[in-house]
């Protein structure tokens, strides 16, 4: 009985040690309806003369009909048709006139409203720069290549309290295109998984390619991703087209959490925490100590 | 949930490893520390170890579900999105154009199979609220969605609406309870199953702006 008070003595140590590492590890507005990234990138260069022009946006906004502007730097604005995708949070303008080449263009992305929140969110102006052709044949790409996971808790900003998922590292492949990379977006899919038994592939990560040696972090939720989980990837180009990369699959078996973090801190992170956990250790082998034999075995 | 006291069984030199490397670890020593999902027998044994790159924990390497047909034989057909190199190209599921979708987005061949469409809500609306049931003091609790609409937060004591104030306090946590809230428009965890389905996971009442799929 003795040393199962050890023990949790360690574990809440651990735990202790674990929480107040996680609560400064992400943080933003609840339900905040923000502009995410854009395509293109601000001050990008080489755009395709015949590129769509997308900003997306978090699940929670809502596009109620707010201007977007388009501007060629020097000659005026110039009329693009709008579009909304609800479900991927795209908003998309396709300019009328195909973009000149060597031009400068401006965007201005609006702050977008909400569904369960009054303020507005965070629009952007972005500046790009078109390339000299089109963006013709889909782009090439090696696909998911490796996989590592990790449970990740954080504190939410809407229920003010910690909150575990599982994060999966997706390395990515190489990828080509005759449009830039900055241009190409990445689409992860979870292929195995409790909540696919057999069932369709569910686009779990849209966003940039991430840079050469980066890998994708996929969140999901706990109960999401208890097992053999698997994922696949493509990346769609400037116009659309997307890689013929979603034959490659890359798994990994997951353990249902809690389980034990081993009480290490990130490098260069929470140094200070050391001395109180060798506080800790040291109490607990000196209660250890103070056991009688018996109970030891 | 493992019992902590489960460590009870385990061997004393083990232990006193363990002890060991986790007070290295904390000074920094190992450079491999954390991450360590803990086994089915009470260690983080390398060979069940979970987060390996590229691998399972079976030590299978994930990789193409199906290999590209080179027989000599091969009959080309009509491509289908079925993991098998239909028209004997080398390539599998090559060239079918994304399927759109009602509201947005596209389904890919993805696996051999047309992905699901892209949908804004995985769980919960991010922000939005839902009504739980205590069994104590106050009765009523609420639930707010985490930010990237994963799941909901922690049940919250919350002081229950006039119309239901007195039905918490007379029949307290009780599916009366439960059948005031559903009835004022609050969405509400169906705990006590008054729909008698067998489920008491599900939410009930005005949950549109709530749950993905209500």
């Amino acid at each position: 009985m003795q040393r199962c008070r050890v023990q949790t003595l360690r574990a809440t140590g651990c735990a202790m040690i674990v929480l107040a590492w996680a609560a400064t590890a992400r943080a933003g507005p609840c339900g905040r309806p923000d502009l995410v990234e854009t395509f293109p990138p601000s001050d990008a260069t080489d755009v395709p003369v015949n590129a769509r022009l997308t900003a997306r946006y978090v699940s929670t906004a809502e596009y109620l009909g707010e201007p977007v502007s388009l501007e060629h730097v020097g000659v005026g604005p110039e009329d693009a048709p709008v579009t909304f995708d609800a479900n991927e949070g795209l908003l998309t303008i396709a300019p009328v006139v195909p973009l000149t080449g060597g031009d400068k263009y401006k965007i201005g992305w609006p702050a977008l409203r909400g569904l369960t929140t009054a303020a507005l969110g965070r629009g952007a102006d972005v500046t790009f720069i078109a390339g000299t052709g089109d963006d013709q044949s889909a782009p090439e790409f090696a696909g998911a290549l490796g996989l590592a996971w990790d449970i990740e808790r954080y504190d939410d900003d809407c229920t003010d309290s910690p909150e575990d998922r599982y994060r999966f590292d997706v390395s990515i492949g190489e990828a080509t295109d005759d449009g830039p990379r900055d241009m190409l977006t990445l689409v992860v899919f979870q292929t195995s998984g409790p909540t696919q038994p057999g069932g369709s592939p569910e686009p779990v990560f849209v966003g940039h390619l991430p840079e050469r040696g980066k890998v994708a972090e996929v969140r999901r939720p706990i109960d999401a991703a208890i097992g053999r989980i698997c994922f696949a990837a493509l990346v769609r180009d400037s116009v659309g087209r997307a890689s013929n990369s979603a034959d490659h699959e890359v798994c990994v078996t997951t353990v249902r959490p809690p389980f034990f973090y081993g009480c290490s801190l990130p490098p260069g992170r929470g140094r200070s925490w050391v001395p109180i956990f060798v506080v800790v250790a040291l109490g607990a082998a000196w209660r250890s100590r103070r056991r009688p034999r018996g109970l030891l075995t | 949930m493992p019992d902590v006291c489960q460590l009870e069984r385990i061997p004393s030199h083990r232990r006193a490893f363990r002890f060991g490397v986790s007070l290295l670890c904390s000074l920094g020593c190992l450079p491999a520390c954390g991450r360590t999902g803990l086994d089915s027998d009470g260690f983080d044994d390398p060979v069940e170890h979970a987060g390996s790159i590229g691998a399972d924990s079976d030590g299978q390497v994930g990789g193409r579900i199906s290999t590209p047909t080179t027989d000599a034989a091969c009959v080309p057909t009509t491509e289908t999105c079925n993991g098998i190199d239909d028209d004997c190209n080398g390539t599998i599921d090559d060239g079918l154009a994304p399927i759109p979708c009602p509201g947005g987005g596209e389904r890919y061949c993805v696996a051999g199979r047309w992905s699901a469409c892209p949908d804004r809500c995985s769980v919960c609306i991010p922000g939005s609220e839902v009504v739980c049931f205590h069994s104590y003091c106050l009765y009523w609790g609420v639930m707010t969605c985490a930010a990237d609409g994963n799941g909901f937060g922690p049940c919250r004591e919350d002081h229950p609406p006039p119309e239901c104030d007195r039905i918490a306090r007379d029949q307290k946590d009780s599916p009366e309870l439960e059948r005031c809230c559903t009835e004022h428009g609050y969405c509400c965890t169906d705990s006590h199953d008054i729909d008698g389905d067998g489920n008491r996971s599900e939410v009930l009442g005005a949950c549109s702006g709530v749950v993905c799929k209500p």
